[in-house]
Parts: structure tokens; sequence; C-alpha cells
């Protein structure tokens, strides 16, 4: 049946509130970042903004710790998806199966995702610490001697340091999300598998992983999109970026030189950059979101 | 003979694997489990020590159980005025983001108007659009706004940046609800906001549900923003009085009384969670009414 279009006051009245706080506190900055990425400016009076063209992107590319924070981020971005996604998939698999002490594992795996991101920096703060920390102690305690190590203290492990917070926060989302995503699949499906004589590495690689794949993508992006915020908040917290920039990454870089720097131009060239990623990495997968919500599947 | 005997070996072979398998999964799993509990029950021990014994005794049960650090958080930390201030823009903004982001998703969902999908693309874009690097430009509105440091700028902030990820679990939910109910209503004369009300926000609650609790460990929690916007120690969330307690107690080395604040703003997400627990940990976010 052809429907008529609803009248424009019900889709105003029940669309326009949000519509409009969202494209005032979003999309106006995200043309604005675009804008004062132009000019030359310390943020403090206005019309002052000299207007210098593409120069900003210029100092970028000669910018050595823009480089440095950009790799980081990346490298960051990556170690954590593959760790967390990937341990998430074997325990996952593993709780399908309905082993004994699903429900303790379910419950007690998510829950560090509940915890805010200040707090489990702050406990991890105390693991890594090289004195009093439970990491160096552990250490100890299963025969490795290396004495006093300052995890965040040193260029060589600080990075690592820095992603481990992440993944015991987010893994067990990925846990759940991935479980609800294999229950989905028909059991005539792992049945047929199982007729055919498939071994449970076949069953995994071959039936259950191609049925999720939209469930792990999904998964994907939601952390490629908190991940920013996430990143500030643990390197602002456990290494302000140091030692040496070896944990320096876009947003703590972009905070810097907007905020203690006063170049805010710069900073917000530095943000351009960033979202020139983003979206590149965006464009397909943004189409792949689409298509799930206008069809109407479910959100994950 | 030999053959049976060999039958029953492999079948005494086939169970021994089975069982020595299932032995190393309850391993693999209890470490897993432990990894994530010690740390957490860590902190709470610690929030009864006694500074001293940080370094004297990091690891076992306080010799003493320190409960005035609780206090002492509570009052001279300002987590008093954290917490308060935590539970009153939390409340705020989770009532507002779900009202509005449910008036939208039905908008996007249930209604027919030129602009439809362009406006949900708008929205479901936002998830690419991360907040922590629109920093500058955001406090430069609010400074010309004159909220800057204020609730009045921190909360449509919030509010902003939680529609992409609440519609973008909402308009599935709406999506799922069968056309009949809401035709059959408009033939028995229902207006747009009865229909609103009466049908789609029951039908949806599921989704609501979900959405609401994911908005609030989220404004809880949120640090980067309320870092950037508000600087007055009387307006700080409890994220950022933590962060603040945090950096003092490096020189102070004063943890007994951190962790307490930690174990205060730690409790009602815990309450929550424990209340919700079955919900998240089953099938998360589910629609409605199967398809």
């Amino acid at each position: 049946m052809k429907r008529p279009n609803s009248p424009g006051k019900i889709v105003a009245f029940f669309l326009a509130p949000a519509l409009f706080i969202y494209v005032a506190f979003v999309m106006y900055p995200l043309f604005k970042v675009f804008r004062l990425c132009l000019f030359r400016w310390h943020g403090v009076k206005r019309g002052t903004e000299e207007f210098i063209g593409l120069n900003n992107f210029v100092k970028l590319a000669k910018d050595p710790i823009f480089w440095r924070a950009l790799s980081n981020n990346v490298i960051l971005f990556v170690f954590v998806i593959v760790v967390s996604v990937g341990a998430a998939l074997f325990f996952s698999y593993i709780l399908a199966r309905r082993i004994r002490g699903n429900r303790f594992y379910r419950a007690t795996w998510l829950f560090p995702n509940m915890l805010g991101d200040v707090i489990v920096a702050t406990i991890w703060l105390f693991i890594y610490h090289p004195t009093i920390g439970m990491l160096n102690y552990f250490m100890k305690l299963i025969g490795i001697n290396i004495g006093a190590v300052p995890w965040l203290g040193q260029a060589n492990t600080a990075l690592i340091a820095v992603t481990m917070p992440m993944i015991w926060k987010f893994t067990g989302l990925y846990i759940i999300l991935f479980l609800a995503a294999m229950q989905e699949i028909p059991q005539s499906y792992l049945d047929a598998a199982r007729i055919d004589g498939a071994s449970s590495w076949q069953e995994f690689f071959n039936v259950v992983l191609p049925l999720i794949r939209p469930t792990v993508a999904v998964a994907v992006v939601f952390l490629m999109w908190n991940s920013f915020s996430v990143i500030f908040t643990y390197v602002k917290l456990l290494t302000e970026g140091g030692p040496h920039r070896s944990t320096e990454v876009l947003p703590t870089y972009i905070y810097q030189v907007g905020f203690e720097y006063h170049e805010f131009g710069y900073g917000a060239a530095i943000s351009v950059a960033a979202f020139i990623l983003i979206f590149a990495m965006a464009a397909f997968i943004l189409r792949f979101l689409m298509e799930r919500v206008v069809r109407g599947e479910k959100g994950f | 003979m030999w053959f049976a005997v060999k039958k029953d070996f492999k079948m005494f072979l086939n169970r021994l694997r089975d069982s020595t398998l299932f032995v190393i999964i309850q391993i693999v799993c209890l470490a897993y489990s432990l990894f994530v509990l010690i740390p957490v029950l860590w902190s709470f021990t610690s929030s009864f020590r006694v500074s001293v014994e940080f370094f004297t005794n990091p690891f076992g049960l306080p010799s003493t159980w320190k409960y005035e650090n609780f206090i002492y958080a509570w009052k001279q930390g300002n987590v008093a005025i954290y917490f308060r201030n935590s539970v009153f823009i939390t409340t705020v903004c989770v009532v507002i983001i779900i009202l509005l982001s449910a008036m939208a998703s039905f908008a996007l969902s249930r209604l027919k108007f030129p602009g439809r999908i362009t406006a949900l693309f708008l929205f479901i874009s936002g998830l690419f659009i991360p907040a922590a690097l629109l920093l500058l430009p955001l406090f430069l509105m609010l400074q010309d706004l004159h909220v800057l440091g204020s609730y009045a700028g921190l909360i449509p902030v919030y509010v902003a940046y939680s529609f992409p990820f609440t519609v973008f679990v909402l308009v599935p939910f709406f999506n799922v609800i069968p056309p009949d109910l809401e035709e059959a209503a408009f033939l028995d004369g229902a207006s747009y906001h009865q229909i609103f009300w009466r049908i789609m926000i029951p039908l949806a609650k599921p989704g609501l549900i979900v959405a609401t609790i994911f908005n609030i460990f989220g404004i809880w929690n949120e640090f980067v923003l309320g870092y950037v916007l508000i600087s007055k120690k009387n307006l700080k969330t409890i994220p950022l009085g933590l962060a603040d307690i945090l950096m003092k107690q490096h020189y102070t080395a004063d943890y007994g009384k951190l962790f307490a604040a930690i174990v205060i703003a730690l409790a009602p997400v815990i309450i929550i969670y424990l209340l919700f627990q079955r919900k998240l940990t089953g099938r998360l976010l589910e629609g409605a009414i199967k398809e």
C-alpha cells in the first residue's frame, strides 16, 4: 500500500528538535574545523585570524610529531582491534557451545566494559607501577626476574602498555555481540556441517565466521568511532603522550597544539587530516550501515 | 576380537580428548575471568588500605580496614559534589537523549516525507565524527555562545553526540513494528501523537531500555568533552573529579583515598549492571518483534 506523505507539521514536531541540536553541535563544528584549518590564529581575540590557505598542511607534512602521532594512532587502533576482536571470536565461540559456567563468564567478561575510562586507566596505572605494581609482582611470581620495569615510562613498552587497558575493557562487549550473532545462526547449518564431518575449526572458519561477519564489521566501526575519545583518555592519564612522544596520538596532539601552544588553525589542520583518513575508511562502511538501518535489521 | 578392543580404545581416546579439551577450555576461561576480576577486587580492598600499606603490603588484605578513606574522599575529596553533579547531568541528558531520539527515530522510520533517507544518513554518518577531533571548534563555539564552562554548554553537547548511536539502535526497532497496527489506529481516528505514545513507545521498549542503559553509562563515564569544556571544580562530574584526584595523588601518594573515590564512583554502575545484567548479556539489541 502506498501511503501519502505525512503532514509536514508532524514531521517537524518529531524530527526537528533532535535534528537542530545535532546539526548545531556536531555538523556545525565539523564545518568550522574545515574552515579554521585555513587560518593562522592564536585563538583568543576574534577577528585576528590570518588567512594562510593551505600553509598549515605544508607545515603538517613536515612536522615529525604529527607523523609520529598518526602512526602511533594507527598502531594503537590496529593492535586493539586485532587482539580484542580475535580474543572475542575465540571466547564467544566457546560460550556458544554452552559450556559450564556460561552465565558467570558472560557477566564477568562484560563487566569491565561498564567501567569508565578514567577508572580503568587509574587501575592500570597501578598495575604498571614499577615498585608496587601487580604486573612486575606477577612477573616475579612466575619466575621472570626483570626487576622494577617502568612499563609506562620507557619508550619501547609504553605504547603497547597503553593498549592493554583498552583491550581489557572492550573484549567483553565484543564477546557478547558476537555471541548474540552466533546464536542467530540456524542450528540446521551447524548440523549440516557436522554431518559432513567438519571439525570445530572448519565449522568455525567456514560456517560461523562468514555468517557473523556483518556483526564484526559493525563492531570494528564502533571501536573506530570511539577510539579517538578513548585513546585520548588513556594516553592523557597514563603517559601524557610520553616518554619522548612515544605514545603521542592525534587527539592528544590536537589538544596540545590548540590549548597549550594556542595554534588553533594548526590544530584544526591536524583534525582535518584525521577526518580525511576516517572518511576514506568510512565511505564504504557507511553504505553498509545505512542498508542495515533502512532495511530494518537489528543494530548489531 | 582385537577389532572390538581397538574400537573401545579409540572411544577411550576420544573421551580422553574431549575431557582434556573441556579442562583446558575451563582453565582458559577461568584465567580470563581472573584477569578481569583481580584488578577490580584489588581496587576494592585497596580502598580500605592505609596509604603506607600500598608500599609495605600492596596485594594482601589490608591489615586494618580504614573506612575513613571513604569519609575523607566524600567530604574533603569533593566526591560528594562530583557525585551530585554526575547524577544531575546524567539524568537530564539521558531523559533528553531518549525522548528526542525516540521521536526522531519514529519520524525517520514510520513517517513518510521527502528527505527521509538524507536525514537518516546525516544521523548515521555521525558515527564517524568523533568528538575528540572537534574539541577546538566546540570550545570556540561555546565561548562565542557564552556557555563555556557551564552546564548550559555541556548538556547540549552531550546530547548531540549521543544521537548517532541512539538513532542507529532505535530505528531498526521502529522498523520492525508491523504497519497494520498503526493503520488500524489511524482508521480508529488516532492522532500521530497517540500512535507514538500508545503504540510505538510500548513496542519499541526493548530498544529503548538498551539505549537508555548505554547512554547512562556513556554520560556517567564521559571524560574528554567535560575535560575541555568544564573547568570549575564545583561543576565537575565524577570522571573529571577522579582525574583531578589522580593527578594530585601522584604527588601526595594518598592512594587509599583515591581508591575510595573510585569505589564510590563505581557503586551506581555496579547496581545498574546487576539489575540489568541479564538484559545486557542476553541478546543485546534484538528487534521488538521477530520478522
